[in-house]
């Protein structure tokens, strides 16, 4: 498992950037932003394999970054991150193109297993 | 109801940051575990303390998500005046928001419903603070170790019965015909009779029975 590219947009940047490290150690490739103009810049120059993005983010929110990537990179799969304890947002997510979300914390093999199924859909 | 409101959302606002919080706890642990592991020669002597460590660190991760998605839903409760609810996830989430009282008055509940789904249209909030009150003037009967099974089911009436059944007899304090004497009993009735409900104490089983009118078959 790995040799992804995967782009993790979250304004949590302790989160991000530890998440990162541990993908990292799994043979994923990691590039980070930790906002939704960030990833957007990032988008077109590292095309990532798959973007694991925060739904609640200041300034663009989740969904709005989630609507441009959809316009700008249709093919990349985005998998959410909720911190919400209710599915009502990654489900309104995966209505306007979400592959699928998560809820945080985070399981660190569920997430792998969801990156993997993404790349390989 | 306004200031109801402003409460759960604040709370909400609040159990979203707590999940960041958690988040950053786990990656962080999760990635001292991931150096750990690289660690197979022996040469780090306390590599089975540390993992011992970082398994209670996750095992608080655990508890702390579960208490702030409970918590989250619970704040969330005021958002609709009435609202189709599935009572044992009510009562699960009530249990587990409760249970730092139960600890402290070494009482445990246990969630034992007919069915999984059990569908109530009521007033969410005040569906929860009955069963609350009802838990809190249990809680004040028992004794020590006491063990209360909340059993739910739905009758051919549509009416839902919500049960509290003390283990035993030597389990309570007093008897259960004293507490309806209670300040605490009152309130709970008149919490009940709120949303056309009723509450009723049997002292022979031991049983505190809510029964609960589903709004849409008033």
């Amino acid at each position: 498992m790995g040799g992804f590219k995967v782009m993790l947009v979250d304004d949590e940047q302790e989160f991000a950037t530890t998440l990162a490290e541990r993908l990292r150690m799994r043979g994923m490739e990691t590039v980070t932003a930790f906002d939704g103009e960030q990833a957007l810049r990032a988008l077109a120059k590292d095309k990532p394999d798959v973007v694991i993005l925060d739904i609640m983010m200041p300034g663009m929110s989740g969904l709005q970054v989630l609507g441009k990537i959809t316009e700008i990179a249709p093919g990349t799969p985005v998998i959410l991150l909720t911190g919400i304890g209710s599915t009502t947002e990654g489900i309104a997510g995966m209505k306007i193109g979400a592959y699928d979300y998560l809820m945080k914390p985070l399981q660190i093999e569920e997430l792998m297993d969801k990156i993997t199924a993404a790349v390989k859909k | 109801m306004k200031e109801t409101l402003f409460m759960g959302k604040i709370t909400a606002t609040a159990t979203h940051e707590l999940k960041n919080v958690l988040a950053i706890i786990r990656e962080s642990g999760g990635l001292m575990q991931d150096f750990l592991d690289m660690v197979n020669d022996g040469s780090f002597k306390y590599k089975e303390k540390f993992g011992g460590i970082l398994s209670k660190v996750e095992d608080q991760v655990r508890r702390g998500d579960e208490i702030s998605t409970q918590l989250n839903r619970f704040a969330h409760t005021p958002d609709s005046d009435f609202t189709s609810e599935n009572v044992p996830e009510v009562i699960d989430q009530v249990i587990a928001l409760t249970q730092r009282i139960a600890r402290s008055r070494e009482v445990s509940f246990v969630n034992r419903p007919h069915q999984s789904m059990l569908t109530l249209t009521c007033e969410p909030v005040k569906l929860r603070m009955l069963l609350f009150q009802s838990m809190e003037l249990l809680m004040k009967n028992a004794k020590r170790g006491e063990r209360i099974e909340i059993r739910s089911r739905l009758n051919e009436n549509k009416k839902t019965f919500i049960e509290f059944c003390m283990e035993s007899d030597s389990g309570r304090n007093q008897s259960l015909d004293d507490l309806e004497t209670s300040g605490e009993w009152k309130e709970l009735v008149a919490t009940a009779g709120a949303i056309n409900s009723k509450a009723g104490l049997s002292s022979d089983s031991g049983i505190l029975t809510l029964e609960l009118v589903n709004m849409d078959y008033k």
